[in-house]
């Protein structure tokens, strides 16, 4: 048995080792693998932004950030990720202020009507977190998450096996996930139903179907911006066919006297500025990013 | 608690520590409550108390039969067990099934019993009823101990997907002193990593293929429904095999060898020989008592008597498998293979010569293909969500019309890895043709003992390695399961 026990301890010993060695390699090889760096980038270069623009792809598509800088004077940063709820953006808040860039304004575009209620085109999306986990920030989050148990806490390359493809392959880029300078994605084509859309308003909204989850998760990031003093500015973008007014009364209600609100959901009504039904195409996006550009000049002034 | 568990290494951990430190006296009582308790983790108090019944019921038949001389009698016994548990294993795997046929067809909403689950259940009545099969036909003599009989039905490693363990074969060791032995511990420790390995790094990587084309058959024809069939094929092999691999490791953990489940099936040259392969335990045992007694019933019809001796044997073992046609498909297809290869074998010979087939060694692999291809078309009417989705599988699979004027790289991309990227199946044919070079190498766990040192700790450290990194990171349950 003594010499089971030994044996076992030397073999755990040694696979710390090599599992740290290979972890140390494989980190690297993922982040110069990595096509969006822009979470990396905020977490570690010195570089600060005054506005940061968060939210699903409403956000990532339809703000130009180049063009909100010229009108403002500000700096500003686009880290909208597509596909993402809420509560990954409470959470990508927070790693930007755990990592000390607290900006002044924050952007939050928010998806009608599915910014509160579970749907599958929207989630928390682990693998933006997972090739940045030895980040205490991002580490963090995923514990909380429940992302790691014994095991998975201590050993890194089953951390690492989430992202075992950026290790292998460079992370594949296309025209839907390019972007640019200013954290922008922009869509300068249209979408396959283009043909197919139709303008028009939706006026159905229930609460009753909204996610606790989801709720609570809005309220945090309000709760976030107001406890590091940093004024939330939620945004309502063009929709083709979506806009719900019931939809945007509810959020006003639940962010009243927190956050400042900005619908521009009927700005915009020309079908050519459009890619989709829920999204601007690249010149939709600069008419829009001008928009808010002299919505915050009148804020500061 | 499912073997590929966090839950169960600890749980592992525990019980060996106090199995190694307690007396030999208790050790059966120790593993028969860790057994008991491992199944309640199943949360279903229900099937615990199907355990003990069937167990008192078949212990008590057991006794029954040995303590009369009268053939009547015994028989009476022998009836009286083996048709209790047939009744218990239909009642909970159908009933549930007959629950929602007839809520469906009166219009009712559910009840409870719908979400009657019985896993394990197969396994354990099956046990009892090779036991007093044995104890009948004076193979075994009856276990008079009713705690070490309890501890053969119930032995955690074996109790919720097999191997179905023979009287003969596991009761004896169960009663043996523990004598800590340092190789076998190691043998068990490696088996018990080596499933794991085949069960989260090969199998669980294969599930999201063989998921996405059988849960939307319709939208798929010809390649990528090869692709998703042989992913099933290879997935279920890898899931089970690597959960048999850890049920013995487990068990020689405590000292107790479990039968082998699994001798390369896919490299079988014939259906007769897959069956000799694959699941063994359970084709020995409807073989034994299944096929045999109605081979023996219907033996005045010679070889139609062997068919249809083969073809309900194999019918029936659709049925065990669930209330769905597609298993029943499922073992008709293995039945008429089986007893079509009856009708064939004579003709063998001269089929090969006529097709210059009789070559050394070309007709091994020849063989192998037909076989692994036929075995994976009956998997087709095993994985589809319904008999429809099989048979628009079957009419498509073949279709290759969709592959004209497009690009090899496009047909890479789309139909065999599926729009996953290359990463994926690049770890699995990686995998895979490593496991092939093991398995053609004829390499056994001594051929790593008689490595030298440095080499044996490269290859334990590379081991751990490669399964803590391409192990998936999203779990599935064990297929069988289910079963």
């Amino acid at each position: 048995m003594q010499k089971l026990i030994l044996k076992l301890l030397l073999l755990s010993i040694l696979f710390i080792v090599f599992d740290n060695i290979i972890g140390i390699a494989m980190s690297r090889r993922i982040v110069n693998n990595l096509h969006d760096k822009r979470l990396y980038n905020i977490i570690t270069t010195d570089k600060k932004y005054s506005i940061y623009v968060l939210g699903s792809s409403r956000a990532a598509r339809n703000v130009n950030c180049s063009e909100i800088e010229k009108i403002t004077g500000l700096s500003a940063y686009n880290i909208g990720y597509p596909g993402t709820n809420i509560e990954f953006h409470a959470d990508i808040l927070y790693s930007i202020i755990k990592s000390g860039k607290t900006p002044k304004y924050i952007l939050l575009l928010v998806d009608s009507t599915y910014e509160l209620i579970d749907n599958t085109s929207l989630s928390y999306n682990y693998d933006v977190l997972y090739p940045l986990q030895h980040y205490g920030s991002v580490r963090e989050l995923l514990d909380k998450r429940g992302a790691y148990n014994i095991f998975t806490k201590n050993i890194t390359t089953f951390k690492m096996r989430h992202c075992i493809n950026i290790i292998i392959h460079k992370d594949l880029t296309d025209s839907l996930n390019k972007i640019n300078n200013d954290g922008s994605m922009p869509l300068n084509f249209r979408s396959k139903n283009y043909n197919t859309m139709v303008y028009g308003n939706n006026t159905s909204y229930s609460t009753a179907t909204e996610s606790p989850i989801l709720l609570s998760s809005f309220k945090r990031f309000i709760e976030l911006c107001n406890y590091n003093k940093i004024k939330l500015i939620i945004i309502f973008p063009p929709n083709y066919n979506m806009a719900s007014h019931k939809f945007i009364e509810r959020i006003k209600y639940l962010a009243a006297n927190k956050a400042l609100l900005a619908d521009f959901s009927m700005q915009i009504s020309d079908k050519r500025l459009f890619y989709d039904n829920s999204h601007l195409n690249e010149n939709g996006s600069l008419i829009l990013s001008r928009e808010i550009g002299l919505y915050i000049r009148k804020l500061q002034q | 608690m499912t073997f590929n568990s966090l839950s169960y290494f600890i749980f592992l951990l525990v019980i060996y520590l106090l199995f190694y430190l307690i007396s030999d006296r208790r050790r059966w009582l120790l593993l028969l409550i860790a057994s008991y308790g491992f199944y309640a983790t199943l949360r279903a108090p229900y099937l615990l108390a199907v355990l003990l019944m069937v167990t008192a019921i078949s212990y008590a038949c057991g006794l029954r039969m040995t303590s009369n001389q009268d053939e009547a009698i015994r028989k009476r016994w022998l009836w009286i067990g083996t048709s209790t548990c047939v009744a218990i294993l239909a009642l909970l795997k159908y009933l549930p099934f007959l629950e929602a046929k007839t809520n469906t067809i009166l219009g009712l909403k559910s009840t409870t019993s719908s979400t009657l689950i019985s896993i394990g259940v197969s396994y354990f009545t099956f046990q009892a009823i090779s036991y007093l099969s044995d104890i009948y036909l004076e193979i075994e003599e009856p276990e008079r101990h009713f705690g070490i009989y309890a501890l053969y039905m119930a032995f955690f490693p074996k109790l919720l997907q097999g191997p179905i363990e023979r009287a003969g074969d596991l009761l004896p060791q169960l009663k043996q002193p523990y004598k800590f032995d340092y190789d076998t511990m190691r043998s068990g420790m490696l088996l018990f990593t080596w499933g794991l390995f085949k069960k989260v790094v090969v199998a669980d990587r294969l599930a999201p293929y063989a998921d996405q084309i059988y849960n939307n058959v319709h939208d798929y024809k010809g390649l990528p429904l090869i692709v998703g069939t042989y992913a099933y094929a290879l997935q279920i092999y890898f899931d089970f095999s690597g959960y048999t691999d850890m049920a013995r490791g487990a068990g020689s953990i405590f000292g107790i060898s479990l039968s082998e489940n699994f001798r390369s099936p896919y490299l079988a040259t014939s259906i007769a020989e897959f069956w000799r392969r694959w699941h063994i335990s359970f084709s020995r045992w409807i073989l034994d008592y299944i096929f045999r007694p109605l081979q023996m019933t219907w033996r005045k019809w010679g070889q139609k008597g062997t068919a249809a001796a083969l073809i309900l044997t194999f019918a029936i073992s659709g049925i065990w498998h669930g209330a769905s046609s597609g298993f029943v498909i499922w073992g008709l297809l293995h039945g008429i293979y089986l007893a079509a290869s009856t009708y064939y074998r004579p003709y063998q010979k001269s089929i090969y010569k006529w097709l210059r087939l009789d070559k050394k060694q070309w007709p091994d692999w020849w063989k192998v293909f037909i076989t692994f291809n036929l075995t994976s078309f009956a998997w087709i009417y095993f994985r589809a969500i319904s008999v429809n989705d099989a048979l628009y599988v079957t009419n498509n699979i073949l279709s290759f019309k969709n592959l004209i004027n497009r690009s090899i790289s496009d047909i890479i991309a789309k139909d065999i890895l599926l729009e996953k990227g290359g990463i994926n199946a690049f770890i699995i044919v990686s995998l895979l043709i490593m496991l092939s070079i093991i398995h053609q190498r004829g390499w056994k766990q001594s051929t790593l003992y008689n490595l030298n040192t440095t080499m044996r700790w490269f290859c334990y450290l590379l081991i751990l390695l490669l399964l803590s990194l391409f192990s998936y990171p999203s779990t599935y349950n064990f297929i069988y399961y289910q079963f």
